[in-house]
């Protein structure tokens, strides 16, 4: 798995290789939020599960909307 | 439970992803199973499963925050330069699947609709036997079992 800490559009997040990104989401000074609940969604995410990140690509990069990719979100998507 | 080296690769188009949304709750499993694979893929994490990007904008034309969850089961991708002058979509999906064929896990699976299936097993590019050796062209039910097969969840 390649590392990688930069958001994109749409991008899958697999927090079980991606303690990175959670790491960055707590200390980053430049991320912003939508919604201040967003970042705790990040942060509570669970090893396995996968963040789908929607942000701004701006900068200073904005997160827009965290889903969980599971049944429900498919049931929304699809 | 496998260890993420998964027998196959799938190669998808967007007549699959039309065709298996006739059934809503069909779908979400599949798109699970597939995502699955996708992801805890041990050769290709993330890049696992292959979708073009023509089919990849098709799939969403009418819903685009479909493609949140294709982006979960499939890696779009451009076409390549060796195809550049392929005007057949049929012939190019074949085609970059035998490109793909070499590396592990050497076998390729292109997800269909039943009608289109006919399509390319018809394809001049399809007709060898080691091709049909290493890509096999399924939809449908037998789709559901080869991803059933590959995921072994």
């Amino acid at each position: 798995m390649e590392e990688n800490t930069n958001l994109h559009d749409g991008e899958l997040i697999e927090i079980e290789f991606a303690n990175i990104f959670q790491d960055a989401v707590r200390n980053s000074p430049i991320l912003k939020y939508k919604e201040a609940s967003l970042k705790e969604e990040i942060l509570q995410a669970k090893p396995d599960q996968l963040l789908v990140v929607l942000s701004t690509i701006n900068s200073p990069k904005e997160i827009q909307s965290v889903d969980y990719y599971d049944e429900e979100f498919l049931r929304k998507t699809l | 439970m496998t260890d993420g080296n998964f027998p196959a690769r799938f190669v998808i188009d967007d007549y699959f992803i039309r065709d298996i949304l006739k059934n809503r709750e069909l779908a979400v499993t599949i798109i699970r199973k597939l995502n699955h694979i996708h992801t805890k893929s041990t050769h290709h994490p993330f890049r696992h499963n292959i979708i073009f990007d023509e089919s990849f904008k098709k799939s969403i034309d009418d819903k685009q925050i479909r493609g949140q969850a294709i982006l979960g089961i499939a890696h779009p991708i451009s076409i390549p330069d060796f195809l550049k002058d392929e005007t057949n979509f049929y012939s190019k999906v074949i085609r970059y699947s035998i490109s793909i064929a070499d590396k592990l896990p050497r076998k390729i699976i292109i997800l269909t609709s039943p009608d289109k299936q006919k399509e390319y097993e018809n394809n001049p590019h399809y007709r060898d036997n080691d091709v049909k050796r290493a890509i096999k062209i399924v939809s449908s039910s037998l789709a559901i079992e080869f991803i059933d097969l590959v995921s072994n969840i």
